[in-house]
């Protein structure tokens, strides 16, 4: 269809400058050929499908529904079947269009020509570029070498995270670094009830929610269930009107929806927690029936907070007031059920585990554990068992030191990979995998991955985009976009109820790209030893279907007689659901040796007597006594005060997809919505501060740290804690393509000085302190 | 006859913006772009303002509050148009005629909620990004006004439905409609007819929270919005 310009069609149609005297064919005539758009034909559009798939932008995994128009995805709705987003989604999922079809994608297996990281690349055939993979891994595994495979994802929940775990076992390595960095919350669950997983919450019947840092309608997962319940416990319930107390350093868009905001700086959330804890104690305000059948360690728990805790030095601990700490404790207490909820990942710093377990503490002091609107152990789906991996010689330690006596509870420790690997300890990998994931751009102190990178021979990345891990890549092995690919999904965390969200390719590939899982699978045959039995399946969709068998064997949400029969439903629908809920099945939620919630932490007692690890070694303050009980744990900072007097508090905005979809201009452009920045990241300082460093609304600054120094746009805004500076994620990208390279600010990763938390392996996220200045 | 207007809850609404991009993917909104953005050009048929952060420190307060357009009654924008390129419909609608378009934005200035956009540049779709536009709207040129259109081709299918089915369409059909009611997580917007009074929208709009914005211009907007506690 031609372009017609308006002046082209002015002289089509006769028309003189009287416009407003068109007779009505003329106007008529007029419209018929304004109503054709530039583009794709509306003819009346052709009866479009529906296909339901799971969104893959962020871990979460809500159930979408992908309008197909002449093979083409042309809208993004929610699947109204999936009981997490019932129907809703967050902004993210709408990019996925975007997603699809981003012209920088990565369009054919690359490999490369330059020296790393100068982007000259050479188009290969699949069967090579899977073939040079299979040599190296089979070259390495025959040398018994399998454990020098590294592979780096942040695959969310689901069987590509399974695929690559049990990939990497059966090869013989037992390097799989996950990057969620949840493991905070996962292993609090661990040490007081027994299992290794995250929360989940019943929201419906909750009453008051105290959040102790984080952004619960920004950056929480599963976000879009957050943002529903935030509404229903607001105006769901004609009769309840829930409350919420946002505590953590920024006036987020979580604190402005709250009732009320108390300003905390990062890693002192412990503090408070135990200050409040103190407070319910003293006056005898906690379930008491809660305590006494389904707690063990309370009297020490007790002694603890009443010598250590009492408001006032809290107060001092925290800068929250006493009063306000017990009018908290008073209204947790007084309004039941009330959950009080640790701010995960960007909100944690070094004591991350230890702030966890003092803000879980309450929930145990109030017995809003797996009550109705308490917090509940999820239920995970009953997938066909794998069948076991045999073990293949004597295991090797891994290489982030999680297990060991560095990080000897954690299960990964993401950012002491590169300290080590440059070290050489324990020993060096020769092979890298990336999935999903992009160290380069998203690990704390971001660019010292690079000699990382370089100290590692091969590296394969798997990512749909060339971003800055990927061009450091020798080899790129480019994934279908969720739309293009079998995709599956378990909710973190969610609901309780087992819920299971699978999907099928929504349009054809638009690119000669293949699904990573598939390529995996095709490896593992290729490779030999004990992987050929162990994945027999042709490909991903194989995989799911063995899974899912035992959903189908379960019943749930969709029963059948066969399963042929239970696959084509599962689908058609996108969401298979499990039974309710039963709370209080206190053999399901406390698998702790004593049968309940354990205030005394035996676990990481006896682990740490075990590996006669020196806790001192491990940076923490306090004896083994101490710290087996929920206490204070003050954050180490990065920076001498001195010279970096402020903190640095990261933060990402609902609107960051992070490496997902790192090109979507649609994203860029709602970025910023409470600051009106769009395409640019920026740094909120308060008023007072920026004007005691000279500063100015707009102002180009620079941000450093101990680590490095960024460009940022200073913006002052009120909702900055006077000695904090906000920054968020996800801006300053060098590469991930044309709309990711055109935000301006650089890089917040880049400040991050590197810690753990020593027993969870997490990163600390906010343990830095800056310094800011004008350019 | 059906009289279209929209209720919002201020109380649910989390500031997400999925409204926002819903509504442009929706209906094919170009992205503008850093350069453009830099000169406020950006199109947002709707668009999540936040309300100047007021209070001290700690105890500061803003609410957010989805714009779409306000589909006035007494639209001061028909009224400006040289050209009779924008109208208002039967039912209410405020719709643009982009044949007739000049693109001498007198409309863009008379409306005091600004909720019109001027196409400044040709809207850029890079390939493939084109192959995702909805076919059931129309892309526009470079040089003519768009602006929210309460999805009017989505009311129009539905209704065309209801026909040939041989009913009205019915209030729950009707409250989701719009791609940003649709999208919104918090269940915040509602749209409906206003001339029915058991409409989801009538009866929220008589609220005791319920107001209308700059009501004291007389221009009668069919937007809602229902007040935070």
């Amino acid at each position: 269809m031609t372009k017609i310009t308006r002046r082209d069609f002015i002289k089509l149609a006769g028309i003189s400058a009287a416009a407003a005297s068109l007779s009505s064919c003329g106007r008529e005539r007029l419209l018929s050929i304004w109503r054709q758009p530039n583009g794709p034909s509306t003819t009346p559009p052709s009866k479009s499908a529906w296909v339901p798939t799971v969104c893959r932008i962020c871990p979460a995994g809500c159930g979408v529904l992908v309008r197909v128009v002449g093979g083409r995805a042309v809208n993004v709705q929610g699947n109204p079947r999936h009981p997490l987003n019932q129907g809703k989604v967050c902004p993210r999922a709408q990019a996925a269009l975007q997603v699809l079809y981003d012209p920088d994608r990565i369009q054919h297996p690359l490999r490369r020509t330059s020296k790393r990281g100068e982007g000259q690349w050479e188009r290969i055939p699949w069967e090579e570029a899977i073939a040079q993979v299979a040599r190296h891994l089979m070259s390495i595994r025959q040398a018994g070498q399998s454990h020098t495979l590294l592979f780096l994802h942040d695959a969310p929940p689901g069987h590509m995270q399974e695929l690559i775990r049990r990939f990497c076992q059966a090869y013989g390595s037992p390097n799989v670094v996950a990057a969620d960095g949840l493991d905070a919350e996962r292993l609090t669950h661990l040490l007081t009830q027994g299992w290794f997983d995250l929360a989940a919450h019943n929201w419906e019947e909750t009453a008051y929610v105290l959040f102790f840092g984080g952004s619960f309608l920004e950056d929480w997962q599963p976000q879009v269930h957050m943002l529903r319940a935030y509404s229903y416990m607001r105006r769901g319930r004609p009769d309840r009107r829930a409350r919420m107390v946002q505590i953590g350093p920024r006036f987020s868009v979580s604190a402005a929806k709250a009732d009320e905001w108390v300003p905390l700086l990062p890693g002192r959330q412990g503090a408070l927690a135990l200050g409040m804890a103190h407070v319910i104690i003293r006056e005898r305000l906690y379930d008491h029936d809660f305590v006494l059948n389904h707690t063990e360690g309370f009297a020490d728990f007790v002694a603890l907070v009443q010598e250590q805790y009492a408001p006032d030095k809290v107060a001092g601990l925290t800068g929250v007031p006493a009063e306000t700490i017990q009018r908290l404790a008073r209204e947790f207490v007084g309004n039941r059920p009330a959950v009080a909820v640790a701010g995960r990942g960007l909100a944690e710093g070094t004591n991350a585990l230890f702030s966890h377990v003092a803000v879980h503490a309450l929930n145990a002091l109030v017995g809003s554990v797996d009550v109705p609107g308490g917090v509940l152990r999820p239920r995970q789906p009953p997938f066909t068992p794998w069948q076991p991996a045999p073990s293949e010689g004597p295991s090797q330690p891994r290489l982030d030191g999680a297990g060991s006596l560095a990080y000897p509870l954690a299960a990964s420790a993401l950012h002491a990979l590169p300290e080590r690997i440059l070290a050489g300890i324990p020993y060096a990998p020769q092979v890298l995998f990336l999935y999903e994931v992009n160290p380069l751009f998203e690990g704390a102190g971001a660019s010292r991955w690079r000699d990382v990178f370089q100290r590692i021979p091969f590296i394969v990345s798997f990512s749909s985009f060339m971003d800055e891990s990927t061009r450091y890549a020798d080899l790129v092995l480019p994934n279908h976009t969720f739309l293009e690919r079998w995709v599956d999904g378990t909710p973190p965390g969610g609901l309780g109820v087992p819920t299971v969200g699978v999907g099928r390719p929504v349009v054809g590939p638009l690119h000669d790209t293949r699904h990573t899982g598939d390529v995996l699978l095709t490896l593992a045959r290729t490779v030999g030893g004990p992987l050929p039995d162990l994945f027999p399946w042709r490909d991903f969709e194989e995989l799911l279907r063995f899974r899912t068998h035992g959903l189908f064997e379960a019943g749930g949400s969709i029963q059948t007689d066969s399963f042929d029969q239970f696959w084509r439903e599962l689908v058609e629908q996108g969401t298979w659901v499990g039974a309710p809920y039963t709370f209080g099945q206190w053999e399901k939620v406390f698998t702790t040796s004593s049968g309940r919630f354990q205030f005394r932490l035996n676990q990481l007692e006896e682990t740490l007597s075990e590996l006669g690890v020196n806790t001192g070694h491990l940076g923490l303050e306090g004896k083994v006594d101490v710290l087996a009980l929920p206490h204070y744990e003050p954050p180490r900072r990065a920076g001498d005060e001195s010279e970096y007097p402020l903190h640095l508090v990261p933060y990402r905005v609902i609107a960051d997809a992070g490496c997902r979809a790192p090109n979507a201009p649609l994203l860029w452009e709602m970025y910023g919505l409470h600051l009106k920045e769009m395409w640019q990241n920026w740094a909120e300082i308060h008023p007072e501060t920026a004007h005691h460093l000279g500063i100015s609304d707009g102002d180009h600054i620079w941000v450093e740290s101990p680590q490095g120094r960024v460009r940022l746009k200073a913006r002052v805004y009120e909702g900055a804690m006077p000695d904090a500076v906000n920054a968020p994620l996800g801006g300053g990208h060098t590469a991930g393509g044309r709309w990711a390279s055109q935000v301006g600010g650089g890089n917040v990763a880049e400040l991050i000085v590197p810690q753990t938390d020593p027993v969870a392996g997490t990163v600390a996220w906010c343990s830095t302190r800056v310094k800011v200045y004008r350019t | 006859m059906p009289r279209w207007g929209m209720v919002i809850d201020l109380d649910k609404c989390t500031g997400c913006q999925s409204c926002t991009a819903a509504c442009r993917v929706e209906n094919n909104v170009p992205f503008a772009g850093p350069e453009q953005a830099e000169l406020g050009r950006p199109i947002f048929y709707n668009e999540v303002l936040e309300e100047e952060i007021h209070g001290h420190y700690p105890f500061l307060k803003t609410q957010f509050v989805p714009r779409p357009c306000f589909h006035c009654e007494n639209p001061p924008c028909v009224k400006v148009c040289p050209v009779e390129a924008t109208y208002r419909d039967k039912e209410g609608v405020v719709l643009m005629d982009y044949g007739r378009c000049i693109g001498c934005r007198l409309c863009t200035t008379a409306c005091p909620y600004a909720v019109r956009y001027f196409n400044w540049s040709a809207p850029q779709f890079p390939a493939p990004l084109d192959q995702a536009l909805n076919p059931d709207v129309p892309a526009r040129p470079k040089g003519v006004v768009e602006k929210c259109t309460f999805c009017t081709h989505r009311l129009r299918a539905a209704q065309a439905q209801a026909e040939e089915e041989g009913r009205e369409l019915s209030d729950a059909e009707a409250v989701l409609l719009p791609a940003c009611n649709q999208a919104c997580p918090a269940s915040a917007r509602y749209f409906g007819d206003l001339e029915n009074p058991e409409s989801s929208v009538s009866r929220l709009s008589r609220s005791h929270r319920a107001f209308r914005i700059f009501e004291e211009l007389g221009t009668e907007p069919s937007v809602y919005y229902l007040k935070s506690e």
